[in-house]
């Protein structure tokens, strides 16, 4: 069941990308996604399918690898297209497709398979993060990004580490929940079988004792921190201090360059319908 | 019920970039009713091969025959194999998930269409093999068990299901000597009343010794040794360097055989071995006679 | 003498619980642990042991008597003196998937001395040192997940050694592990206790581990049943049975033999002991 997850998979390397500073990469990403959600036509689209794929193989993570995690999007995707087809019928749209009550409007194609692509993008851009970024250092650079906003109260470093925790147990969990789908499937729970909704009930087996473990080990981990001399955010020092470098700067040079492509292409093709 | 496995592969997370092969090239048979140690150094690949048995794995590479049935084939019916293969897991928290200890054993022969009487019965039977008096602790709660009755009660709810093997994954770690003496005792009784198949997985060379007729040892995804447990436990220098520790008994008439003792290679309860070793002594402050 | 590092004053400790009546996990415990033993404590489920380790550092206080650290009783409002305690004694639990925090071994050892706001090249230093310690240093940018529970347990135990602890108390730490990672651990804290010092306190249940340290304290339904160095300890074999243990094997013959008078040297609790007892047994005879 977590064959096909690439999200939140940190893939250890050397490359630049592995060592830029997280507050770049965080920041590099945030500005990717809003340059995406504002992209309009199909040629700023490619524009940007080929930065991602260069950012890809600069990282030097196995394409079929980042792109096979984009699998198990792929049903949302198609019904969250069909729906865009249906129903998307802005006034002055050209209906290029008719049956019955059924109309299909140029509009709406175009709508559909825009945001399709935007959303696969973008889970791209959010998978490469992960994938060159140890969860560590993300919550490093998140935590610094958002370290001004702790003067109005935002409690910074707790967040921080609520996350480190949080991405910790992941795999942990993920086990686990594999473990007991083998150990009822071992007893006669078929999980393949039924409908929707007795999947779903099927599933409350394997939630239940998860989450009975999850409460003992949250227990057990509270109980170890406390060992360890944790008494809250205050006064915690880190062991590693972010420092922006060279690559750094020339990395916003790029990004710079390249939003500003992006720019131009959105003004000057504009979008299809 | 034969068990036949031909040309096992396995790769871990395949696929991925984090794949690695985890069985190599498995060839075993077990026949029925044998009692089956299967050991090894964690991560040797004993739980995968384990789960390939009851088809929780289906080969991609290689053949598993669950009594001649290809785990593979489409038409093989693959919860009816999960019934006559039981399998009970480490973690009996794992496993447990009804709310009284009688509801979770009668889950199984319910799912597999008994009649009410029937599952009845069935629950009964399995209760009095684990030690778990249906009396007391028919309508007791799953988790007021202590460690040891949880596993005794994972244990009872794959036997109602009259399972022709048992596979036992791990089932004494982490328990103290009682609630280990305990588990062993129930496994020692069904396979004796019940001559079925049993497939003992384990860390623990204390354990099998006591246990099994016949051992296999694994390390790093492959089969280093398989036959009888006596035979197997003898090569004590070879289980040392997988980084097993056998049997502190066994360890001991080695080194007395080493040491010039009449002593015969293979023993495995202290019993035995005292017998033994009272017989080569001679009798306290007498003369040992000239051989 | 030297002051204890750990003292405990005929503690009593009771579980309360609203609907129940108190169950009473430890009976008048009285022990002193100085600096740099090397010591086990030893007893079935339900002796009480994890209680009295949860007491060597606050978790849990005492409900009558008093636990002192470095004469400091752990029974305390005052925060800094409960950091100054658990600062010198150290834990390690059972399941290592619950005590590590971070995802990436070097992360993790680092949290405790981040806890303790010491200076970024002071905790790098601390974390190489316990990595190094312990032979873990090569996967210091491993991820936790993609680690053995051997290697886990380590990394606990780097983490509970990057404090710069006085004494570390491990519960029942290799509860889990297969005999290679056992054998590893209980060599890696013998190294820890001969060559940085520091005093060790092991829980478990299994005799064949005691065997391997200075001295074995045996527990028993709350109390402390005996306390000495093994061999005299494991002599006792009756009342090791009685609190429920098995004995080890080579113990186990050794007293046989004696019964059938044999003259075996009793608290013999290594093979290679009873086997050249053997040996000059029957050489003499």
């Amino acid at each position: 069941m977590t064959r096909n997850l690439t999200l939140g998979i940190y893939l250890p390397g050397k490359t630049a990308l592995h060592c830029l500073d997280p507050r770049t990469k965080i920041a590099g990403a945030s500005g990717l996604i809003l340059l995406l959600i504002l992209t309009n036509n199909y040629a700023a689209y490619a524009s940007f399918a080929a930065f991602t794929i260069a950012l890809i193989l600069a990282a030097k993570i196995p394409l079929r690898f980042a792109l096979k995690g984009l699998r198990p999007m792929l049903p949302f995707l198609a019904i969250m297209w069909v729906f865009q087809l249906l129903f998307q019928k802005p006034p002055g749209a050209a209906v290029i497709f008719s049956w019955g009550i059924i109309n299909i409007t140029d509009a709406g194609l175009h709508i559909g398979t825009l945001m399709s692509i935007r959303v696969l993008l973008l889970f791209l851009v959010t998978t490469i993060l992960t994938l060159t970024t140890s969860t560590v250092e993300l919550t490093d650079g998140a935590e610094a990004l958002l370290r001004p906003l702790q003067k109005i109260g935002l409690p910074a470093q707790e967040l921080a580490l609520t996350m480190v925790i949080t991405l910790r147990f992941v795999p942990t969990l993920a086990e686990e929940a594999e473990k007991i789908i083998k150990a009822q499937t071992a007893r006669g729970v078929d999980f393949g079988r039924g409908n929707f909704i007795r999947r779903t009930f099927q599933l409350f087996p394997v939630l239940l004792p998860l989450f009975i473990n999850a409460f003992k080990r949250a227990d057990e981990l509270i109980t170890a921190m406390e060992s360890r001399c944790y008494t809250g955010g205050a006064g915690r020092t880190k062991m590693k201090v972010l420092r922006m470098g060279r690559s750094d700067y020339l990395a916003w040079v790029v990004f710079a360059v390249f939003a500003a492509i992006q720019v131009v292409l959105m003004i000057k093709v504009g979008r299809p319908y | 019920m034969p068990i036949e496995i031909e040309h096992l592969n396995h790769t871990y997370k395949e696929g991925t970039p984090f794949a690695r092969p985890a069985l190599f090239d498995i060839n075993l048979k077990i026949d029925d009713g044998e009692f089956v140690g299967l050991i090894g150094p964690s991560q040797a690949g004993k739980t995968t091969l384990a789960q390939y048995l009851n088809a929780l794995y289906i080969p991609r590479s290689g053949r598993v025959l669950i009594d001649g049935r290809d785990t593979a084939d489409r038409k093989t019916d693959l919860v009816r194999i999960r019934f006559e293969v039981g399998y009970v897991f480490q973690n009996p928290d794992h496993q447990l998930f009804k709310r009284t200890v009688g509801e979770d054993v009668a889950f199984g022969p319910t799912r597999q269409g008994c009649s009410p009487q029937e599952v009845r019965e069935r629950v009964r039977e399995a209760m009095r093999l684990v030690g778990l008096d249906e009396e007391t602790f028919y309508h007791r709660d799953i988790f007021a068990l202590s460690g040891g009755q949880k596993r005794r009660a994972a244990i009872a709810g794959v036997l109602a299901c009259r399972p022709r093997v048992l596979i036992l994954d791990g089932i004494t770690a982490g328990l103290d000597p009682r609630g280990r003496r305990e588990i062993l005792d129930v496994i020692e009784r069904l396979h004796r009343e019940r001559e079925m198949t049993v497939i003992f997985i384990s860390h623990s060379m204390d354990d099998v010794a006591r246990l099994v007729e016949r051992i296999v040892v694994m390390d790093r995804g492959r089969i280093v040794d398989d036959g009888p447990a006596r035979e197997v436990l003898a090569r004590v220098g070879r289980l040392k360097e997988i980084g097993l520790e056998p049997p502190q008994v066994v360890e001991i008439m080695q080194r007395l055989r080493e040491r010039g003792f009449a002593v015969p290679a293979g023993v495995m309860n202290v019993q035995e071995a005292l017998s033994e070793i009272v017989k080569a002594l001679g009798r306290p402050g007498v003369k040992e006679s000239w051989n | 003498m030297l002051k204890p590092l750990v003292e405990f004053r005929n503690v009593f400790f009771s579980y309360q619980s609203a609907s129940a009546k108190p169950v009473e996990a430890l009976r008048g415990i009285s022990l002193q642990i100085g600096q740099g033993e090397f010591i086990s404590i030893i007893g079935q489920n339900g002796s009480g042991k994890s209680t009295l380790a949860r007491h060597f550092n606050g978790l849990l206080t005492p409900t009558s008597g008093e636990v002192l650290v470095a004469g400091l009783s752990t029974a305390t409002s005052d925060r800094k003196q409960l950091l100054e305690i658990r600062k010198r004694v150290g834990m390690v639990f059972q399941n290592p998937d619950n005590q590590l925090i971070s995802s990436i071994v070097e992360e993790d050892v680092a949290f405790g001395p981040e806890n303790l706001g010491l200076p970024p090249r002071e905790i790098r230093k601390r974390v190489n040192h316990a990595l190094a310690a312990l032979n873990m240093f090569k996967y210091r940018r491993e991820l936790i997940c993609h680690l053995s529970e051997g290697q886990k347990q380590l990394v606990a135990i780097a983490g509970a050694l990057a404090m710069k602890p006085d004494c570390i108390v491990l519960d029942e730490p290799t509860a889990q592990l297969d005999p290679g990672s056992r054998k590893q651990v209980l060599e890696s804290l013998k190294r820890l206790n001969r060559e940085e010092g520091i005093a060790i306190v092991f829980i478990t249940h299994l005799m064949s581990e005691a065997v391997n340290f200075d001295r074995v304290v045996v527990m028993d339904r709350g109390e402390i049943k005996m306390d000495g160095p093994p061999g005299e300890v494991f002599s006792q074999v009756e009342l090791l049975e009685e609190a429920g243990l098995d004995i080890p094997v080579a113990t186990r013959l050794a007293a046989e033999l004696r019964e059938r008078g044999y003259p075996v040297a009793p608290g013999t609790l290594h093979v290679e002991e009873l086997v050249n007892s053997l040996c000059q047994l029957r050489s003499s005879t």
